[in-house]
């Protein structure tokens, strides 16, 4: 484990040293405020449960994050130091680990800055702070996916730009496309699980649930699945990647 | 020890090495050499775990480094250009290094006072990486593949591009090094090799050409010189 912090620590060390962290953090606070109050009307809404600042937190993570993530392996390779480090006795594992919980909670340190919003808001209407809390919970969860995504997506690049881009694109595939159409074949092929198969690889289906502080065991399978996926997927390319 | 069997590697149609086997045991500095493209790097990274061969093991300490990682616990590998974090300075590098090796507090301390005072970085230490000469770069990346005071030390390519005193410090680290360790150096600057190389291992297009001591393969050229004997070897005039 104490590889994995040392390699973890590293990361965020480097965020900060660029000045990015301190950008993507203003960036995210400015972004964030701004859909609040002049999209979501935070005042004409009932925001008990922080409806407002919810409803868009996934488009913006979506430009946002790949910014964190586009670097992780990418950048490695680009500065040649991908070959330093997969030479070194530590495991691809605890690699993407390190790299994937620095992502992660860089992350969870931006949603954290809008605690001081959500204090605010509480003297102005009295929240459901067990929804509230739930729902930040949930998106520390989607925060995680997103940054697994990403670290996958970077592992497959030499190219930073590239990689962001690629994460962006993917990340509203994701949120957006309705994959009720891939799964009508396995409907007919399995009509018992009818029911259960319809919106089951939707985003906006759990994301929905989620901020209204209804997050069930489906859910933190949904994204669960989605982060245990690409860090093993992200293991498996590293490997091949080497040659 | 390392010992490589029957070793071969080929990118889609081009055979970059083919069937090299050796033995290299300790105490010993040893010059892979060759033309560009001879395969030094490639060799050199197959030994260092980082590609997978396409046929043939790599086995350090009798453990296959393609299969046990653990073999890569007696090896320290500065790739080619000495890859390094610009945004670090020289300290944090080396001590990222160690974290990597899990290395505790008192050990890294006790081992950084010696690499650094070996390689002179003592002046350096706080200094970013990005902003060292290309000189002060290699040590620091041969600092990072030292710290943990490995038995096998490989090294690609360390003096390129540095200046005939810079390579002359690198060159005195090395022989002081050596004593009972195993040192692995991919060159193909024939000075070099006669400054300090305990055996020659000479590469062409693949192949092991020679494998020998420095003073057998001079005796191959007429002019008893190095630079002659690699030119002949090479080119195919004298096998």
């Amino acid at each position: 484990m104490s590889v994995v912090l040392t390699i973890a620590s590293k990361e965020i060390h480097g965020y900060f040293k660029s000045y990015m962290a301190y950008i993507l953090l203003g960036v995210y606070l400015l972004i964030s405020m701004g859909a609040v109050f002049y999209s979501a009307y935070f005042f004409e809404y009932n925001n008990r449960n922080l409806i407002s600042f919810f409803i868009y937190q996934p488009n913006i993570l979506n430009i946002l994050l790949p910014a964190v993530t586009m670097k992780v392996w990418a950048e490695e390779k680009r500065y040649g130091t991908l070959e330093f480090l997969l030479t070194q006795p530590v495991s691809y594992k605890k690699l993407v680990l390190g790299k994937f919980l620095a992502a992660w909670s860089f992350s969870v340190l931006m949603l954290l800055m809008t605690i001081p919003f959500a204090v605010y808001s509480n003297f102005l209407i009295p929240l459901d702070l067990e929804n509230v809390c739930a729902a930040y919970i949930a998106e520390i969860i989607v925060m995680g996916a997103f940054c697994a995504l990403g670290c996958l997506i970077s592992a497959c690049n030499s190219n930073v730009i590239i990689a962001y881009l690629t994460t962006v694109l993917g990340g509203w595939v994701w949120q957006n496309v309705n994959f009720n159409a891939i799964l009508y074949y396995f409907k007919n092929l399995f009509p018992m699980l009818k029911s259960r198969l319809d919106g089951v690889l939707n985003f906006s289906e759990y994301y929905q649930q989620m901020i209204q502080g209804q997050m069930g065991i489906e859910t933190i399978v949904y994204f669960g699945g989605i982060i245990f996926f690409s860090l093993w997927l992200n293991i498996i390319i590293i490997g091949w990647r080497k040659g | 020890m390392i010992e490589i069997k029957h070793l071969s590697k080929t990118y889609k149609t081009i055979k970059a090495l083919q069937d090299i086997s050796m033995i290299l045991p300790k105490d010993e500095i040893v010059f892979l050499v060759g033309p560009n493209g001879a395969g030094k790097s490639t060799l050199i990274k197959l030994l260092s775990g980082y590609i997978k061969p396409t046929t043939g093991e790599v086995l350090i300490e009798g453990k296959d480094v393609q299969v046990d990682r653990s073999s890569l616990l007696y090896m320290g590998y500065v790739p080619e250009n000495s890859p390094l974090y610009p945004e670090m300075n020289v300290y944090e590098y080396v001590k990222y290094v160690a974290g990597l090796w899990q290395m505790n507090g008192d050990e890294f301390d006790q081992h950084l006072r010696v690499v650094v005072d070996k390689l002179q970085l003592t002046e350096v230490l706080t200094q970013k990486i990005d902003t060292l000469s290309k000189g002060f770069r290699r040590r620091v990346g041969i600092a990072g593949a030292l710290i943990h005071n490995p038995e096998i030390l490989i090294l690609d390519e360390p003096t390129e591009g540095l200046d005939p005193n810079q390579k002359h410090e690198i060159h005195q680290f090395i022989k002081e090094y050596a004593k009972d360790r195993l040192v692995i150096i991919s060159s193909h600057i024939m000075e070099e090799v006669e400054a300090i190389a305990d055996r020659v291992i000479l590469i062409n297009k693949g192949k092991l050409v020679w494998d020998g001591v420095p003073e057998e393969l001079k005796k191959a050229a007429p002019d008893n010189n190095l630079d002659t004997a690699f030119r002949l070897l090479t080119k195919g005039d004298m096998q």
